[in-house]
């Protein structure tokens, strides 16, 4: 049976409601030449399945993408290899869902795998608690930046002009619709002073949002920062983008962050055009209560066996209505299945090799760079800024790359509103080989 | 049920003890009882400052998660911390073990009853 809303007669009532003689008046506002009528259109005649799985297959075998190009492009989003057993567990029917179980009499397997997630994703971070994700690392920032606000009962939120462009954006406007102050401190090109960070919290601020390693991949000490949080009371609230550094680096638990938060994409989730990704939300065991989302937590039944179920509801907007702590009851399930997965197979040092791995690259690259092009100051994990002479020696060394089945980096213009055009965001992973440096700067002799 | 005649009490069921120029808060025995098992209760923190009728905890049972509201105003300078571990305090002895912080009085006051005007309040 065909699925018929609207009669003849339904459409022509609305029709003279609204005042329009018929449907065609109300694409009046499309020029014509861009209208399409009815049997205009010259098209051939109808393909086989095989004739068109044929053509289309040619047709997508001219695209260029991570998987058969050398892929230098990060930015938040990161090319790490994802092994195939990852995408074998979460297809299996008992895990294939992007929901939250509530029930736990029927999901032991899926709430025990988000519990695991939890405790990893904890380790990883040297953060005593984590929740069972959020959509992305933007929203986790916005709503880490709510959380201080809560925890502080203080309004003003300061963030560092070095993380990322859209974790800023996404956060002021969260703060947009509330009262009390939100600013950016301008840390000038690259920069990693934090004494200027430093220098613009007041008694009046909730939290600090600093990105680590930044969202120019540059790694640098919070202790100092921490040390004038607490003087402030103040929480310190760390952001990132690839959490794999934190196999190799300190953990922003170790430089003393009250709430940590970013992105769980780098765990075994492919780039898929920029989703889904996955959030992660991570803060002292002191202030789980004022934590968004849902969190997993291991408990016994009444025959004293080990079970797992969502705890700490009462946060939460189903029970404590108004006064929940976010309007988030909802998380990425699947996707932290599929990061657990990833974390499982690859183990610590699985994670420290692919780690280090991908802060080798850089660093091989970098030191190899030419002298018409320099790479940001200071310690990097695998992401840097590299300067050309201008915008033209930059984008005749990418049209070269492009031609050579490369993507060598992002135009920081493209992200970062108004920087100079003459810079390119540049990451690494464990999927860069040295073949792959060895072309990259073959090819920046262009730029000269 | 008990309503001890030496405490004022609110329409929001908390209970006030004025000794000087402090108060001691706590949550009524109706309170407790219509909760049922208390589990988790949030305490101010030390130094704040709070309004007359301005939540200054949470108390978190099986059934429900309740703010608690401020009888008079005041500077917080004490909380239970017994009942970071035994938040069930507060239904055993709502009274006395149970009681959840101390304040040095400020300006300002809810609407505080008498034990026989609260237990008429109760019945109606």
């Amino acid at each position: 049976m065909r699925f018929l809303p609207h009669t003849g007669s339904d459409r022509q009532a609305m029709l003279d409601s609204i005042g329009v003689s018929g449907m065609h008046d109300l694409f009046a506002d499309i020029p014509s030449e861009f209208h399409v009528e009815k049997g205009s259109l010259k098209l051939a005649d109808a393909l086989s399945e095989a004739g068109i799985v044929r053509k289309f297959t040619r047709a997508a075998e001219k695209n260029h993408n991570a998987s058969n190009s050398r892929y230098f492009l990060g930015g938040g989003t990161y090319h790490h290899f994802v092994p195939a057993a990852v995408d074998y567990v979460i297809s299996r029917g008992e895990f294939l869902t992007a929901y939250t179980p509530y029930q736990p009499e029927i999901s032991q397997g899926t709430l025990q795998a988000l519990f695991e997630f939890q405790t990893m994703i904890a380790r990883l971070t040297g953060m005593d608690v984590s929740n069972a994700s959020m959509y992305e690392a933007a929203t986790a920032t916005a709503e880490a930046a709510l959380m201080a606000r809560r925890v502080t009962r203080k309004s003003r939120v300061l963030m560092a002009g070095s993380v990322n462009p859209r974790y800023r954006a996404v956060t002021a406007n969260y703060l947009s619709r509330l009262d009390g102050e939100y600013a950016e401190v301008d840390m000038g090109a690259f920069g990693t002073d934090l004494d200027k960070v430093i220098a613009a919290m007041d008694e009046q601020t909730a939290c600090v949002i600093v990105q680590y390693p930044d969202f120019y991949g540059s790694v640098y000490d919070l202790a100092p920062l921490h040390a004038a949080c607490d003087a402030n009371r103040c929480l310190m609230v760390v952001a990132f983008s690839d959490i794999s550094a934190f196999a190799l680096i300190e953990s922003p638990g170790a430089m003393g962050a009250d709430i940590a938060v970013g992105s769980g994409q780098s765990l075994g989730i492919p780039m898929g055009f920029g989703g889904p990704h996955l959030g992660l939300f991570t803060c002292k065991q002191k202030y789980v209560r004022q934590m968004p989302g849902r969190v997993c937590g291991m408990t016994s039944d009444a025959n004293g066996k080990r079970g797992f179920v969502l705890t700490l509801s009462t946060r939460e907007q189903h029970i404590r209505r108004e006064k929940a702590t976010s309007n988030i009851c909802s998380n990425q399930g699947l996707m932290c299945t599929a990061a657990a997965t990833y974390m499982t197979l690859m183990g610590d040092a699985g994670l420290a090799t692919v780690a280090r791995h991908s802060a080798a690259a850089l660093q091989s690259l970098v030191s190899q760079l030419p002298a018409h092009v320099s790479a940001a100051a200071g310690a990097h994990y695998n992401e840097t800024v590299l300067s050309f002479a201008g915008y033209a020696a930059r984008e005749r060394f990418l049209l070269a790359t492009r031609n050579h089945d490369m993507f060598a980096g992002i135009p920081l213009e493209q992200i970062e509103a108004g920087v100079d055009t003459r810079h390119l965001l540049v990451a690494t992973t464990e999927m860069i080989e040295e073949a792959d440096i060895t072309d990259f700067l073959a090819a920046l002799e262009v730029s000269l | 049920m008990t309503i001890p005649a030496d405490l004022k009490y609110t329409k929001e069921h908390e209970w006030v003890r004025i000794e000087g120029d402090t108060a001691t808060f706590g949550i009524s025995d109706h309170a407790q009882e219509a909760l049922g098992d208390i589990v988790f209760v949030e305490l101010p923190e030390i130094g704040r400052t709070v309004d007359a009728g301005e939540a200054y905890a949470v108390v978190e049972s099986v059934k429900a998660v309740s703010d608690v509201y401020a009888p008079v105003a005041g500077e917080i300078i004490e909380v239970n911390n017994a009942l970071e571990g035994e938040s069930e305090l507060v239904n055993t002895d709502p009274y006395g073990a149970g009681w959840i912080a101390k304040v040095k009085i400020g300006e300002g006051s809810a609407e505080l009853l008498s034990d026989h005007e609260y237990n008429t309040f109760l019945e109606e």
